[in-house]
């Protein structure tokens, strides 16, 4: 494992940064946005995650909606990033968690960009990252999250990568501490 | 907190991900890429309604079946020969240019 500088401020640690596993072609983040940027990649996840999809937490919603609605959502988070890597994270009103919204334990929704006129009125896409300080995270992961709870193959992976690069860091002595639980 | 720079500088290598450079493209060009996606969207649902493979398509419509591949993810800036084919292919509409509704005056027929 290693990791990789996302963005990082220019005096500081600011940043997101990104676990790389060993033998792949590219870290976490790259592969979690491009694949969220991939209506092929998109097709095959909810054709094969049809029953989560079709459950009724989202509604009565068709394999062709659901891309449609993570291309939206990946846009929006795309633009969020933008946003604020343009102004920087040096700034006292500007920082990294206005953007990384926690829900549970690692697990964060990107704030969208305030000015954005579509708001989607619930996403599904998840980042897991590991904050080591105020404005600095590690990303390790993200998913299409269709239930409430991580019991999807595609969770289970991002909870054993979280504790992987947990591992790593602290070997590495970066220490952290584990984010508060909070329910949603 | 320079400290933590610094083992996260060592840590990485100097290594850095050119994923704001992928999303700052993907952002100046959201119009033309939304079609792009919008296309492939129809596309796989076509063959999944169809019970056709993206080997089949690639045959029908005289291509690699590497292009057809890339058409599905939707990042392609298609040219209008390969939409024609691809209409033709699985016959779908994917677009309808009527020369009547074009008309300088902004007032358009309705459709026949």
């Amino acid at each position: 494992m290693n990791i990789v500088s996302i963005f990082v401020g220019e005096e500081s640690e600011n940043g997101i940064w990104s676990i790389h596993l060993d033998g792949k072609s590219q870290n976490e983040f790259d592969d979690f946005i491009d694949d969220m940027n991939n209506p092929k990649r998109l097709d095959k996840f909810f054709e094969k995650n049809i029953d989560d999809l079709t459950d009724g937490f989202f509604g009565d919603i068709s394999i062709d909606e659901a891309i449609e609605l993570t291309l939206e959502e990946v846009g929006q988070m795309e633009d969020a990033l933008y946003y604020y890597t343009n102004r920087g994270f040096d700034t006292d009103d500007i920082n990294l968690q206005h953007l990384f919204k926690p829900l549970n334990n690692h697990e964060y929704y990107i704030n969208i960009h305030q000015k954005s006129k579509i708001r989607i009125k619930r996403g599904w896409l998840r980042l897991y990252a590991i904050r080591i300080d105020k404005n600095c995270y590690i990303v390790t992961g993200g998913a299409i999250k269709l239930t409430k709870d991580m019991r999807g193959e595609h969770l289970q992976h991002e909870l054993k990568k979280l504790e992987k690069a947990k591992l790593f860091l602290r070997n590495n002595g970066i220490n952290f501490t584990e984010d508060l639980k909070i329910i949603v | 907190m320079n400290n933590l720079r610094e083992k996260l500088m060592s840590l990485s290598g100097g290594k850095k991900s050119d994923l704001m450079e992928k999303i700052k493209y993907r952002v100046e060009n959201r119009a033309w890429l939304r079609k792009s996606s919008a296309i492939a969207i129809l596309v796989l649902s076509t063959l999944r309604a169809k019970k056709l493979t993206q080997a089949q398509l690639s045959e029908r419509m005289g291509v690699s079946p590497q292009q057809v591949n890339k058409i599905l993810q939707g990042q392609e800036n298609l040219t209008l020969e390969t939409i024609e084919k691809l209409e033709t292919a699985l016959d779908i509409r994917i677009i309808d240019v009527r020369s009547d509704n074009n008309k300088p005056s902004g007032k358009k027929k309705p459709a026949a």
